[in-house]
């Protein structure tokens, strides 16, 4: 018998029948092994349920709808019927933010998934559903790249990105999603189709689409994207460097930022972090390793390549192995799957903060870590650049001591974490988003206004709250 | 010592935390590790090779994704969830392909993983009820199909006493396209071999072996042994990628044991085409085995071929080798069990190959027969190479 932890609403057979009714039922599940898949994401705490024979939370259905017109029926009839709705990619989110909380109904969005190049305009049309690595092989078999490699590739879709505002490895050169959209089709309640064309540039009243990255599925229910794209990159230049300390190596990308050339990739790797991607280098112990990458216009990257040189002068140039190693091991995700059955707690907490603040944060936040019984391991990296400020990706790992359980360790980092960057002034998320973990903190991110205001446009869009209960604690 | 201080960096990571800390995770390390089934491993994972799976690409439910699958077997295997039919199915929706292995940081194969359960529901005569028509052919027949009426269109050279090669067509080719033998036969002849055509309508017993049927794989595998092995042929060769791999590898897991060395027809014609000056002018694409690809480690072999012959253009389709994307044929359970979505996943494929060529060369007289049934210009490799030495072949 599965048990479920966060449940907070009775359950709801009846709509079954009703669903099946109004969509068909091939279309429609109530089985139990559908019913567990759709219970949670990947938040690794909830991994530490599934283990023991318990789920967050079940809902009553599942719906795999196949055109808009489903989504139209289904988002209607919840808005009728006063149903939770639950929007369900990949499944790749790592803070609960698609966790049927309230129970209702969950819908995959995966048969979404058709592909179209326009090779004039330099887009692509592509399905919510879509799944990344699917769409990436396809665009270059075509001579194309979307430039969006988040680790999740292999399994998130396209709508996942949009709703969570992530971000690819590649970011630097190519941005992150919200610098990719160019339109969308998305339903929204009471069971409209709201369409976005893919335009340069509008300046047609409010650009819309931003109420919907970041959204995380509580404005709609979007169908479809239209992404830019990029040529297949002509050449690729792969460059490391050992700096001194993480001060030094900040400081060269930060010179790389402010003169303007884009590198695809620019990970800096705290003293811990680099022991593991320059494993292969002898003198990276004890130092900060940088990898980066340089894609494109064979002329264009060359040139890069001498501001890159010319920013690292005072580092020690270790060639492309460590950028190899890093390519050819980047989606290997095998952490929860060692060690989570020994008990032992892994996550990642993504923020971001201004350069005039970086080091101070990026110590703090590790001490934080650090100061909470139980930790195992606590170090970083800085993947996302900009000329304004940089992403720390934080890595834990701990093993609570008998006192206290998991989740008491979970919840003691995750809140000494988020207290630490708020108190800097920093985003308590670069690119995972908010979902049920992070809901707690984000009206003091925000400021009580700017909150005010996000759950008035929620109020405004979805009146009856039916998308997405529960998330964002909106 | 421990497989997770084999990376140094981690012992440098470990050296902040407090030596209480410490100690508890070296105990774990050392009492606990070694005890993490597979099974559990890849329910942990976040799905990173569902891309790969065609079953998950196109039915493209959670549930049917392969740890999705390994979620739900682990739940039956701790009993947290009752073991009935609906509950076991999502086990049945796979096709052995093996790709989810082609990108699991550990290469695990999610069939290896539930195929044991589907072990042991088959004890418990608990199985989707559509496989209930094939189990009884299996017993009855100890092939897919009755194929008593069948016979291989070729007459045996009875007064050649020791043959070098051993022919067998195998279920799908003997069902569908029996008189293929034949030009099998002559082929295999015109590249300096004698080659006897088994005759008995006995399968390989790979979808027997599949279903976790292990008892009824065992009896039918026995017996074909003998009767292979009675032949005294040097080669046995195959015309489906998926009785070279039972063949080849899991009679040698049950020690069944086959003397013949076993090769897959594409396999010998890319050994033994030398000496053919084959021309074509003409634009194909392939669709790759996986089995032939992944199980078998031959991922080029089509193109390989291919490749050698004069004037052909072969252009190859988004997924190919190792990264192929797997049909579903009548000797893979899924098209027994749900055959809308076995339509689904060969029409997937059959659109994106037909948007580089109009005419598919195939490994195997499954894909052939799945991709004729929805109408696309295909060719068996083995056909195709005779129609060219024989000046059959269309051109551009």
């Amino acid at each position: 018998m599965v048990k479920e932890v966060m449940r907070k609403a009775p359950k709801r057979p009846e709509i079954v029948e009703e669903l099946k009714k109004l969509i068909g039922s091939r279309k429609v599940s109530n089985n139990l092994t559908d019913l567990i898949s759709y219970s949670h994401d990947y938040w690794p705490i909830t991994f530490t349920w599934l283990l023991n024979g318990s789920l967050p939370a079940l809902p009553d259905v599942v719906v795999f709808p196949e055109d808009a017109r489903d989504v139209i029926q289904v988002v209607k009839f919840a808005y009728n019927n006063d149903v939770p709705l639950y929007v369900y990619g990949g499944g790749s989110g790592v803070l609960g933010g698609a966790v049927p909380e309230y129970g209702g109904i969950v819908m995959d969005i995966k048969k979404f998934r058709e592909i179209k190049i326009n090779d004039i305009d330099m887009y692509v049309e592509v399905g919510a559903g879509a799944n990344g690595m699917i769409l990436e092989e396809f665009l270059n078999r075509h001579g194309f790249t979307l430039g969006h490699f988040p680790q999740s590739l292999y399994t998130s879709t396209v709508g996942g990105w949009i709703n969570t505002k992530a971000i690819g490895q590649f970011s630097v050169k190519y941005g992150g999603i919200e610098d990719m959209l160019l339109g969308l089709e998305v339903v929204i309640p009471p069971g409209e189709l709201l369409e976005i064309k893919p335009n340069p540039r509008a300046a047609v009243g409010l650009d819309l689409k931003q109420l919907f990255i970041e959204s995380e599925g509580l404005f709609g229910v979007l169908t479809k994207a239209y992404l830019k794209i990029w040529p297949y990159p002509e050449k690729r230049i792969l460059l490391s460097y050992v700096s001194d300390n993480l001060e030094d190596a900040l400081k060269s990308v930060r010179e790389i930022m402010l003169s303007g050339a884009k590198p695809a990739v620019i990970r800096v790797y705290d003293k811990i972090e680099t022991l593991k991607w320059f494993h292969m280098i002898k003198k990276a112990k004890g130092k900060v390793g940088t990898i980066i990458i340089l894609e494109g216009d064979e002329d264009l990257i060359e040139a890069e390549k001498i501001i890159v040189n010319k920013a690292f002068k005072n580092a020690l140039s270790t060639g492309e192995e460590p950028a190899k190693y890093w390519l050819e091991n980047r989606f290997n995700v095998k952490e929860i799957s060692d060690y989570l059955p020994l008990g032992i707690i892994i996550d990642t907490i993504e923020i971001s903060v201004g350069w005039s603040k970086a080091i101070e944060l990026y110590n703090d936040v590790i001490n934080a870590i650090r100061s909470v019984d139980g930790t195992l391991i606590a170090f970083a990296h800085a993947s996302h650049f900009y000329p304004q400020g940089v992403c720390f990706y934080f890595i834990f790992g701990g093993l609570p001591s008998n006192k206290s359980s998991v989740l008491d360790y979970y919840n003691d980092v995750w809140e000494s974490v988020m207290s630490t960057v708020i108190k800097h002034g920093g985003a308590i998320s670069h690119h995972h988003g908010i979902g049920r973990m992070r809901a707690n903190w984000v009206e003091k991110n925000m400021g009580k206004v700017a909150y005010h205001l996000f759950k008035k446009l929620k109020q405004c869009i979805d009146d009856k709250g039916i998308l997405n209960r529960g998330n964002m604690g909106v | 010592m421990f497989e997770m201080f084999k990376d140094k960096w981690i012992l440098e990571a470990l050296k902040g935390s407090s030596l209480g800390t410490k100690l508890s995770a070296i105990k774990k390390f050392i009492v606990d590790k070694s005890k993490i089934d597979n099974l559990t491993k890849c329910a942990l994972c976040p799905n990173m090779c569902r891309f790969a799976c065609p079953v998950s690409v196109v039915h493209a439910r959670e549930t049917t994704s392969p740890s999705g699958k390994s979620r739900i077997a682990l739940f039956l295997k701790k009993n947290y969830i009752e073991k009935n039919e609906t509950n076991i199915r999502p086990l049945y929706y796979c096709l052995a392909c093996d790709s989810c292995s082609v990108s699991c940081p550990y290469n695990f194969s999610v069939n290896e993983l539930i195929r044991p359960l589907r072990e042991n529901y088959y004890k418990l005569a608990i199985y989707p009820q559509e496989l209930r028509e094939l189990i009884t052919m299996l017993k009855e027949f100890k092939c897919i199909y009755n194929l008593s009426n069948k016979k291989p269109d070729i007459k045996n050279e009875e007064n050649i006493n020791i043959h070098e090669a051993l022919l067998y067509p195998g279920c799908i080719m003997m069902k569908y396209y029996p008189n293929n033998t034949n030009v099998l036969s002559k082929l295999l002849e015109i590249m300096d071999l004698s080659v006897k055509v088994f005759s008995e309508m006995i399968d390989c017993g790979f979808l027997a072996y599949e279903l976790g049927a292990h008892e009824l794989f065992l009896e039918i595998a026995s017996e074909l042994a003998n009767k292979i092995n009675s032949y005294n042929a040097k080669y046995l060769i195959t015309v489906c990628p998926e009785c070279t791999f039972t063949f080849r590898d899991v009679y040698h897991d049950f020690k069944i044991k086959l003397r013949p060395k076993i090769y897959h027809i594409a396999e010998f014609i890319n050994e033994r085409m030398e000496g053919f000056a084959l021309k074509q002018n003409l634009k194909v694409t392939i669709h790759d085995s996986s089995t032939l690809a992944i199980k078998l480690k031959k991922p080029n072999l089509l193109n390989d071929i291919l490749k050698r012959i004069e004037g052909l253009e072969v252009i190859l389709p988004v997924r190919y080798g190792l990264n192929t994307f797997e049909i579903v044929g009548e000797n893979s359970f899924l098209y027994w069990v749900d055959r809308d979505l076995a339509y689904e996943i060969n029409k997937e494929r059959g659109e994106e190959l037909s948007k580089f060529a109009n005419n598919i060369i195939v490994a195997s007289f499954a894909a052939k027969k799945s991709f004729e049934d929805l109408g696309y210009g295909v060719k068996e490799i083995s056909e195709f190479i005779w129609d060219l030495i024989n000046g059959l072949g269309e051109s551009k």
